[in-house]
C-alpha cells in the first residue's frame, strides 16, 4: 500500500463513491442481511372459494340422449395453445411445455396438493382447464378386432402446449408459492413449468428477440415456404403452418 | 394415403402415374416424440438460430431486449447505512481513527481485545462489511481511506492523538495487522504512525521550543557578560589563592 498515494489523494479525491464502488466488491465477505420490506398486497379481494373445486368425473348429457364416443383428434393435443395463454390474476400459476391429456386422477391430485398447502386466508387457486369432457374408449384386454367401436372407459381434457393448468394468487411472493406448484406440476403427464406473470413476460420477450435477432439466414419457414431440398416431400401439413416448432 | 407422384431428378422432371397411393401413418405420440427423420434432422441442425454474442448485445444497437443477465445493482440495505452513519460521526469526534486489517478471531478475543482497549481509552469498531465503510466515508473529506477498506477491516478510534500509547498496545494485538490511520485530520501510513509515536510529548515540545526561542537572546547576553564575567571569575581564584597560607 503507498502511503504517498494516500497523501497524494487526500483532498484531492472527488469522486469517492467511483473509488468505494471499485473496492466494495473486492473482497467476499459476510455482510448483513437485507430482508426486504414485504410486498403490499392491503388492496388483494380473497374469494370465498379459495380452494379449487371439485370438477366431476364424467361430463353431465341431458337424461335419455345417447352418450356420444369421439375420435381420437390429436390436434386437441398438438400445436400451441393460442387462448389460454396468459395468467388472468398475473400472478403465479403452471404452464404446460407440451401438449397432453388429463384426466380426473390429475385433477384430484392438483385439488388436493393445493389444497392441502395453500394458506386459504391470503391465497386461492383457480382452475385453467376444462373438466374432463372427451371419451377414450377401450375394447377390453385380449378382444380380437371388430364388434364395433369399443366403450367408454373414462374421460380426459386434453391440453396444448403453452395452456395454463391452473394459477394461484393472493397476498403471497412467488417463492412462498412455488414449491406448491412445484409439487404439482412434477406429477402432471406431461412437461409443465411453474411461472409467475414477470416470468412469463420475459419468456414472451425472449421469444419475440431471438425471432429478431437470428443471424442465421437460414429457418425452417424459409426452408418449409420455398420448399428447399424438396421438402414438401416429407413435410406434413403442421410443418408449413407451425414450421417445425411444434410435432 | 395418396399423393402426386411427380419427382425431380437432378434437375429432370419424371411424371409416374398421376396418382399413387403410399402408406403413411399420421398418427402421432405427442408425449413421446419420435426421433426425426434425418432429412428433418438435417434441416433442425440448419436452421439453429445464431444469436448475437454477450458481449455484442451489451452494445447499443443490440436492441430493448435485457437478454444479458446484467448483475443487478446491489440494494442498499438501510441497516449498513444506519451503521455507517453512526461510524462517521464516530469518526468526526476521534482525533485519532487507526485502520487494521482483522485476521481469523474469536468473539472472545474480539471481547477481550474491546475491554483492554477500552480501559485504555480507545474504543474498537469492527467493519462488517466494506459497504459500511462507503456509506461512513464516501464524500467526506475522509474518502481516501476507503483504499485501506479492501479486505476485513477494523477501526480504533480515541478522542486524542495518543499514538504511541496504541503503538505498545499492537504487541497485545495479534490478530490485527495496522494499516494506517488518520491523525488530527492528517493521512498517516504505518511508518508515519510509528515516526509520531516517537516523537516527544507536547510539553517536552512547547520546551524545546520555548528554549530554540530563547536560544540568540541567552547567547546574546552570555556573550555581552563573557569579559565581565570572566574578569570576576579570575578576581575570585586570585582572592582564594591569597587567603590560602
Amino acid at each position: 500500500m503507498d502511503v504517498r498515494r494516500i497523501l497524494r489523494c487526500s483532498g484531492v479525491l472527488s469522486n469517492a463513491d467511483h473509488v468505494a464502488s471499485l473496492f466494495v466488491r473486492s473482497v467476499p465477505v459476510a455482510g448483513l442481511k437485507y430482508f426486504k420490506p414485504p410486498a403490499d398486497y392491503s388492496d388483494m379481494k380473497i374469494p370465498e372459494r379459495p380452494k379449487l373445486w371439485m370438477l366431476p368425473k364424467v361430463p353431465q348429457f341431458p337424461p335419455g340422449m345417447r352418450i356420444p364416443k369421439s375420435q381420437k383428434r390429436l390436434i386437441d393435443m398438438r400445436g400451441p395453445e393460442t387462448v389460454h395463454n396468459q395468467l388472468l390474476h398475473k400472478q403465479y400459476g403452471i404452464i404446460a411445455l407440451t401438449g397432453g391429456k388429463l384426466k380426473h386422477g390429475h385433477m384430484e391430485m392438483i385439488r388436493m396438493t393445493l389444497g392441502r398447502r395453500i394458506d386459504v386466508k391470503r391465497m386461492f387457486a383457480v382452475w385453467r382447464v376444462d373438466a374432463v369432457w372427451k371419451p377414450v374408449t377401450k375394447r377390453g384386454q385380449g378382444k380380437r378386432m371388430g364388434g364395433g367401436k369399443g366403450a367408454i372407459d373414462h374421460y380426459v381434457s386434453p391440453v396444448r402446449a403453452g395452456r395454463v393448468i391452473v394459477e394461484l394468487a393472493g397476498a403471497c411472493d412467488f417463492e412462498e408459492c412455488k414449491p406448491a406448484l412445484q409439487e404439482v406440476a412434477g406429477k402432471l403427464p406431461f412437461k409443465a413449468e411453474v411461472v409467475s406473470h414477470e416470468i412469463l413476460q420475459k419468456k414472451q420477450e425472449l421469444e419475440r428477440w431471438q425471432e429478431a435477432n437470428n443471424n442465421n439466414p437460414y429457418t425452417y419457414e424459409y426452408l418449409v415456404q420455398n420448399n428447399m431440398t424438396g421438402c414438401h416431400r416429407w413435410c406434413s401439413k403442421y410443418d408449413k403452418i407451425w414450421f417445425g416448432k411444434y410435432q | 394415403m395418396s399423393v402426386p407422384s411427380v419427382t425431380t431428378l437432378r434437375g429432370l422432371v419424371t411424371r409416374g402415374p398421376l396418382l399413387t397411393c403410399v402408406r403413411h401413418k399420421a398418427r402421432i405420440n405427442i408425449q413421446r416424440p419420435k426421433l426425426p427423420h434425418w432429412e428433418k434432422a438435417r434441416f433442425q441442425r440448419l436452421t439453429v438460430p445464431q444469436l448475437p454474442q454477450t458481449a455484442d448485445l451489451l452494445s447499443e444497437d443490440a436492441g430493448c431486449y435485457h437478454a444479458v443477465e446484467r448483475r443487478p445493482e446491489r440494494e442498499e440495505n438501510p441497516l449498513e447505512v444506519i451503521l455507517g452513519k453512526m461510524v462517521r460521526e464516530t469518526c468526526e469526534k476521534s482525533e485519532l481513527i487507526v485502520f487494521f486489517h482483522r485476521n481469523s478471531i474469536t468473539m472472545s478475543e474480539v471481547h477481550k481485545m474491546w475491554q483492554m482497549l477500552k480501559r485504555a481509552g480507545f474504543t474498537y469498531h469492527k467493519l462488517f462489511s466494506n459497504t459500511i465503510a462507503a456509506h461512513a466515508f464516501g464524500g467526506t473529506s475522509l474518502a481516501p481511506v476507503l483504499q485501506l477498506c479492501r479486505s476485513h477491516t477494523s477501526l480504533v478510534t480515541c478522542p486524542e492523538p495518543r499514538v504511541a500509547q496504541l503503538l505498545r498496545l499492537r504487541k497485545k494485538l495479534p490478530q490485527l495487522v495496522m494499516i494506517g490511520g488518520v491523525v488530527s485530520g492528517r493521512f498517516m501510513s504505518v511508518a508515519d504512525l510509528e515516526r509520531y509515536g516517537q516523537l516527544p510529548g507536547r510539553p517536552a515540545l512547547l520546551a524545546q521550543l520555548s528554549g530554540l526561542l530563547a536560544g540568540p537572546a541567552a547567547a546574546t547576553s552570555a556573550a555581552l557578560n563573557h569579559h565581565q564575567a570572566a574578569l570576576v571569575r579570575s578576581l575570585a581564584a586570585l582572592s582564594e589563592s591569597q587567603e590560602q597560607p
